[in-house]
């Protein structure tokens, strides 16, 4: 390559880039190589840009101190929970579970103590004398006698119908 | 465990697996903000904002690029959203050229010095960051990411989302547009 002393050279920027990052083929950086020693342009440019490379890669900015809970916080806001790792999903399943335990005995309890005889609906006579009167035109007075009926009342008296 | 197998346990639900990313990755992350922002008290709040952004991300990775990439370029992408909208790259600026100015006028001068040797390593530094506060947002990322960081082109090609070539282009305008920043500094001109 011919000796370069104008203020522009041809070469391509990129390969100055490659050359001194080394990032470009072995053949192409020689190549670069040989053509700065005859260009003052490119040698000019490929001095000042590797100085300011070094000047910034010993300048580093100092490692950022994070905060220790730094990781449990993005992990809160992630799941929604305070999160501290394995033993903080084991202690959210063990509570999942002595939740449902004490739900399910609680359950078990109640139906062992409600009475059978206990009205769990009450009905008034003239909702059910109508379907009562539908059925073969049968009236039951031993039922309409009463003021008030269960729910009870009412399935015994269709089960009597059929 | 390596990356990809970390991301697929998280997509299946495991926290502990991106628990495990977080820690992997939170003090790169936090100083690719910190060199974006210069700013210390935005650091934690930014750097935790990209990692719940990356979580709610996950589900959209695509296996063909790295990890630490693609956390970068959510980290790269999410500050210079942050900068843009609080148009802090201006204010910074002008604390940068404040602070150099007030330097000077407490007759500190780069021109003095004789030797490389004279300047102390915090003058430099301090230089250094003065330099960095002037230039574009586009070339500050592309230095940051290469010089400090110590990225590959095709790495920062995929950060950024530009070509390898366009790498080398923007790599290029970025230490000009430094070297005549920084030039003037150390010859006595500013």
């Amino acid at each position: 390559m011919k000796k370069n002393n104008k203020t522009q050279c041809p070469v391509k920027e990129d390969l100055i880039a490659s050359l001194i990052d080394n990032e470009g083929n072995a053949e192409q950086n020689e190549t670069m190589q040989k053509h700065v020693q005859t260009c003052t342009v490119c040698s000019s440019l490929v001095y000042s840009f590797s100085n300011t490379s070094e000047l910034l890669k010993n300048n580093r900015p100092e490692p950022v101190h994070l905060s220790p809970s730094f990781t449990a916080e993005v992990m809160d806001e992630v799941y929604g929970v305070e999160y501290k790792g394995l033993l903080d999903d084991i202690i959210i399943l063990s509570r999942k579970v002595v939740t449902a335990g004490i739900m399910l005995v609680v359950i078990l309890l109640a139906f062992m103590f409600i009475p059978e005889d206990a009205a769990i609906d009450v009905i008034t006579m003239d909702e059910v004398l109508p379907v009562n009167n539908d059925v073969d035109g049968r009236i039951f007075e031993d039922v309409i006698e009463k003021e008030e009926i269960t729910y009870d009342d009412v399935v015994s008296l269709t089960f009597t119908q059929r | 465990m390596d990356d990809f197998s970390l991301v697929r346990k998280c997509i299946e639900g495991d926290a502990d697996a991106y628990r495990h990313i977080v820690d992997r990755y939170k003090d790169r992350i936090a100083r690719v903000v910190y060199s974006m922002t210069e700013s210390r008290s935005e650091v934690e709040d930014l750097t935790q904002e990209v990692f719940i952004k990356a979580y709610r991300s996950l589900p959209r990775f695509k296996f063909d690029s790295s990890l630490h990439t693609w956390l970068y370029r959510i980290a790269v992408n999410h500050t210079i959203d942050h900068l843009r909208k609080k148009k802090l790259a201006k204010f910074f600026s002008l604390d940068g050229l404040d602070e150099w100015l007030l330097g000077r006028m407490r007759g500190t001068s780069y021109a003095d010095k004789k030797t490389p040797e004279d300047i102390n390593r915090s003058e430099v530094k301090e230089l250094v960051d003065w330099g960095l506060s002037k230039l574009s947002q586009e070339a500050k990322t592309i230095l940051v990411l290469r010089e400090y960081e110590g990225m590959g082109y095709e790495e920062i090609a995929d950060v950024l989302e530009i070509s390898v070539p366009a790498v080398k282009s923007r790599l290029f305008r970025a230490r000009e547009e430094l070297k005549k920043i920084l030039m003037p500094a150390l010859r006595g001109e500013i």
